[in-house]
């Protein structure tokens, strides 16, 4: 992720989160979980091993296609991740 | 995003070029006519309005930013907070918190820290901070939210740095006899109450009369009553007034409050 903090992000809203998981090939299941659109179920993980959620989904930055969540902690460590 | 702007001043017939430094937004609304709008230096665009082929188009270009240039692709909400974060992080007065404490708290109580002092940013300008203590609270349990409490509540600078200081001071000081005490603090937080709306008045007196024998073993002769809301304010207004409370303390309570909000500090 070195680097990324240079470019301005593209941004998304809530409402083209499924234009952006199909972008990365990825998809929700019946569970609202994002998965891999060619292996459903392969569930996609955060840096952490975490799954996640539709709704937690805050986005992706570079480093084998790390998958962000919404929460405080994860923002706070993708800021530090960005610094470097 | 050189191609992803360059698509787009193809499909829109609008020269984007000279806009160094253009935002991207991407949302769907098939309920409005504009497939695009710039506002504050950001090109909206609305995917609803775009054709199979085009929609596709602007995945290929989106992928290409992010692999050939590392362009983060981030929820609009998120990237607003990041921001705040970053931020946050800036201000001179975290930095010297963070800093100081950093070599001294637990390690793995760092990052807890670390967010702690964001959400007391957020708190000391009149912002909602109950999600970012569920946040919180989610990734490091009760511990967590018991030190974002002590922070916003200036715990770190009034309590623990003071603590440490007079244990270098009186000579024989271990780094690891001021972590035993910070963690009897942190585990179980004796010198202050946070008062939540699901905490019965019976409930916080019992904790109340706990925490004075507690503090008075230790020789810890305040008790800090913390308390947001309406109906948290008029409970720990009706402790106060409570007859065995009263037995124990001595003198009478600061009380900072308003109609919203309270601290009051009872000794004993």
């Amino acid at each position: 992720m070195k680097g990324s903090r240079k470019m301005e992000p593209i941004t998304f809203d809530d409402s083209a989160k499924a234009f952006i998981l199909e972008t990365f090939d990825k998809e929700v299941d019946s569970e609202g979980y994002i998965v891999e659109k060619n292996n459903p179920k392969q569930k996609v993980l955060t840096r952490h091993g975490e799954e996640i959620k539709l709704e937690d989904f805050a986005g992706i930055v570079k480093g084998s296609e790390v998958f962000v969540k919404s929460d405080l902690v994860s923002l706070i460590e993708l800021a530090d991740a960005l610094k470097r | 995003m050189e191609g992803l702007k360059k698509l787009l001043s193809g499909l829109f017939k609008i020269d984007l070029s000279r806009l160094k430094k253009l935002g991207i937004n991407i949302f769907s609304n098939n309920q409005i006519d504009i497939s695009k709008k710039i506002e504050n230096n950001v090109f909206n665009l609305n995917i609803s309005g775009l054709t199979p082929e085009d929609a596709k188009k602007v995945q290929g270009e989106i992928i290409k930013a992010f692999v050939k240039q590392e362009t983060p692709v981030l929820l609009k909400e998120s990237k607003d907070l990041l921001e705040d974060i970053e931020a946050a992080n800036k201000e001179q007065s975290n930095q010297e918190t963070l800093e100081y404490f950093e070599d001294k708290i637990p390690l793995a109580d760092v990052p807890i820290l670390r967010a702690a002092l964001y959400i007391r940013h957020v708190y000391r300008r009149g912002g909602s901070v109950e999600k970012l203590k569920q946040d919180i609270a989610f990734r490091y349990g009760q511990r967590g939210r018991i030190i974002a409490n002590l922070c916003t509540a200036g715990y770190f600078e009034d309590v623990f740095q003071p603590m440490y200081e007079q244990m270098v001071r009186a000579g024989g000081f271990s780094l690891d006899e001021f972590r035993d005490r910070y963690n009897v603090l942190v585990t179980q937080s004796p010198q202050a109450i946070f008062v939540n709306r699901w905490d019965s008045v019976e409930s916080l007196k019992g904790e109340i009369l706990k925490k004075i024998e507690i503090n008075k073993k230790y020789k810890v002769g305040y008790l800090a009553l913390h308390g947001r809301g309406r109906n948290n304010v008029n409970k720990i207004l009706e402790l106060l007034r409570d007859a065995d409370i009263q037995k124990q303390i001595v003198g009478d309570p600061e009380i900072d409050s308003k109609a919203d909000f309270i601290a009051a500090k009872i000794r004993f």
